[in-house]
C-alpha cells in the first residue's frame, strides 16, 4: 500500500489529481482529511451521504413537533396572554425552530453512527492511527468497499 | 476582454460627473418625491460598504477561499469617497424628518450631516489603506482591517438609525443598526457571487471553490437577516404597543405594502434558503446569479418598504440614479488596474497569493 501525506490542501488535491489522472482506480484510494475536503469527494466520486435524509426528517419531525406541542398545550390549558389569539403562530415559531435544530442535530448524530456502523465496541479502547491534521491519500491493493 | 485604464485624476472627475448628474436631478426634476436620495443612498451604501468589509473580515479571519477576489471586492474602495460626497445632497432633504422641527442634541441637522458624512469619509480612508497594504503584503493590514470593520458597523448602524429609523422619530427598534450591517454584508457577498460569474465568463478558472463557498455564506447570512427580522418583529408583536405596532401595521397591512412585504420576504429568505439548499446550485455560476438577482431585488423592496411610507420616491428618477450607479460600479470595477496594484507574492502569509489573471 502507498500513502501519500500533505500538511495542506492544495499539495493533497494536486496529488490526488496526478493519481485519478494516471489512471489508478478510484476504489482503490481512500483518503483522510481533517475537514470536508469537496475536490476529493468529486475526484473520487463520491455518493452523496444518507446522513442527510436523516437530518431533513428530523428537521421536519422536529418543526412539527414544535407546532403540534405548542397547539395542543395552548388548547387543553385554555390562557389568553397579552389579548393574543390562543393559537399565535409568531410565538409558536420560536419552539417550532428550537426543535426543528434539536430533532435535526440528533437524528444526524444517529444516522451518521448507524451508516458508519460506529461505534465499533470490540477493540475500542485500542490505540489507533492518528492524522491530526494532516491529509492522508492510501492507494491501497485491494479494491476499497 | 481586456480591462480599461483610467487614471485616479480621471477617476476624480468621473465621480464629479456622476455626482452632478444626480445633483441636478434632486434639484430640477425630483423637488417632490425626497425620499429618492435616500432610497439611492442606503441602497449603494450597503453595496459597497459591505463589499469591503467582506475583503476586511476574510482578512482578519485568514479566509483562504476569498483570496481570489479579494482584490475585486478591495476595488469598490474608491466608491466610499463618492457616496460619502454624494451624502452631503442630503442636506437639502432634511425636512423629510420630523425631528428637523425640534431638534434636539443628537437629532439635529447640522451634527446629523456632520457625524454620517465623517464616519462615512474615515471608512474611505481605512478602505484605502486596507486595500494598499492587502495588495503589498503589508504587516499593517489586519489593523487597518479591525479598523474598517468597526467603521462599518458604526456608519451601517448610522445608516439605520439615522438615515432610516428617525423618519418614524419617535419609534426605536435597537435591532435596526444590526439589521442594517448584517444586510450589508450580505449585500458584500452577493456582489462576490457576481464578481465570480463574470469573472468565469472570461475564462478565469479555479473560482469553484471560492464559488461554493461564498454560496454557504450567503446561505447563513440569508438566515441570519430573517433571524434579524423575525427578532425585532416578535418583540414588538408581543410588546403590542400602539406606537411600536404601527410602524409595522404601516409596512405589512395597506396595499401595496402586504403583497410588497411578502414578496421581500420569499426573495431574501425564502428563495435562497431553498436554493442554497443544493450543493450543485452552489457551484455554478449561473444558478448562484438567480440567487443573487432574487436577494438583490428583495433588498430593494425591502428599502422602499421602509422609506415610502413615510417620504415618496420618484420611480423614474430612481431608476435613472441606480443606472448610474451601475455604471459607476462597472467603470470602477473594469478600471481596477489603474489604481490597485497586484497581489504581492510572499510565501507564508495568507492573502500572499497572486489571483488568477484574466
Amino acid at each position: 500500500m502507498e500513502r501519500y501525506e500533505f500538511d495542506d490542501k492544495h499539495g493533497f488535491v494536486e496529488k490526488l489529481e496526478k493519481l485519478v489522472d494516471s489512471g489508478v482506480q478510484k476504489q482503490r484510494i481512500n483518503t483522510y482529511t481533517p475537514y470536508l475536503v469537496h475536490e476529493a469527494e468529486e475526484l473520487l466520486d463520491a455518493s452523496q451521504s444518507g446522513v442527510r435524509a436523516f437530518t431533513g426528517a428530523g428537521a421536519v419531525t422536529g418543526l412539527a413537533t414544535g407546532f403540534a406541542f405548542t397547539i395542543y398545550t395552548v388548547l387543553s390549558w385554555p390562557l389568553i396572554t397579552g389579548g393574543k389569539p390562543l393559537i399565535s403562530l409568531p410565538a409558536f415559531l420560536v419552539i417550532g425552530y428550537e426543535l426543528t435544530i434539536l430533532f435535526g442535530c440528533l437524528t444526524a448524530l444517529v444516522g451518521f453512527f448507524a451508516l458508519t456502523r460506529m461505534p465499533v465496541i470490540v477493540n475500542m479502547f485500542s490505540a489507533k492511527e492518528e492524522f491530526s491534521q494532516k491529509f492522508i491519500i492510501e492507494v491501497g491493493d485491494e479494491v476499497r468497499r | 476582454m481586456k480591462d480599461q485604464h483610467l487614471s485616479p485624476r480621471n477617476l476624480i472627475v468621473l465621480f464629479i460627473v456622476f455626482g452632478m448628474v444626480i445633483a441636478v436631478l434632486e434639484t430640477f426634476v425630483n423637488q417632490t418625491s425626497d425620499g429618492t436620495l435616500l432610497l439611492t443612498l442606503t441602497f449603494w451604501t450597503m453595496l459597497v460598504q459591505g463589499a469591503v468589509s467582506l475583503a476586511a473580515v476574510g482578512e482578519t479571519a485568514k479566509g483562504l477561499w476569498l483570496i481570489p477576489i479579494k482584490r475585486e471586492l478591495l476595488c469598490l474602495y474608491p466608491l466610499l469617497l463618492f457616496m460619502a460626497l454624494l451624502y452631503l445632497l442630503m442636506g437639502m432633504r432634511m425636512d423629510i424628518y420630523p425631528w428637523t422641527a425640534h431638534p434636539n442634541a443628537w437629532l439635529n441637522a447640522r451634527f446629523f450631516i456632520v457625524r454620517n458624512f465623517v464616519v462615512m469619509m474615515l471608512a474611505f480612508w481605512v478602505a484605502h489603506l486596507l486595500a494598499r497594504s492587502v495588495m503589498r503584503g503589508d504587516p499593517k493590514k489586519n489593523t487597518y482591517a479591525v479598523l474598517y470593520i468597526l467603521l462599518f458597523v458604526t456608519s451601517q448602524s448610522l445608516v439605520a438609525f439615522d438615515w432610516i429609523m428617525s423618519l418614524e422619530y419617535p419609534w426605536i427598534s435597537t435591532l435596526f443598526g444590526g439589521h442594517f450591517f448584517i444586510q450589508s454584508f450580505l449585500m458584500g457577498l452577493l456582489f462576490s457571487a457576481v464578481v465570480i460569474f463574470f469573472r468565469t465568463r472570461v475564462g478565469v478558472t479555479g473560482l469553484t471553490e471560492t464559488l461554493r463557498d461564498t454560496g454557504k455564506m450567503m446561505f447563513g447570512f440569508s438566515f441570519m437577516w430573517g433571524g434579524f427580522l423575525f427578532a425585532q418583529y416578535l418583540t414588538i408583536w408581543y410588546g403590542n404597543i400602539p406606537e411600536e405596532v404601527s410602524f409595522i401595521l404601516k409596512r405589512v397591512d395597506p396595499a401595496p405594502y402586504w403583497g410588497l412585504s411578502r414578496l421581500a420576504l420569499a426573495l431574501i429568505f425564502a428563495i435562497p434558503f431553498l436554493a442554497l439548499l443544493s450543493r450543485k446550485l452552489k457551484t455554478m455560476p449561473a444558478g448562484m446569479l438567480f440567487v443573487v438577482l432574487s436577494s438583490v431585488v428583495g433588498l430593494f423592496i425591502e428599502k422602499i418598504i421602509l422609506i415610502t411610507p413615510v417620504v415618496p420616491v420618484n420611480p423614474v428618477v430612481v431608476g435613472i440614479e441606480f443606472f448610474a450607479m451601475i455604471v459607476l460600479v462597472t467603470l470602477v470595477f473594469r478600471t481596477r488596474d489603474s489604481f490597485m496594484p497586484q497581489l504581492v507574492t510572499d510565501p507564508g502569509g495568507v492573502g500572499s497569493v497572486r489571483a488568477p489573471s484574466g
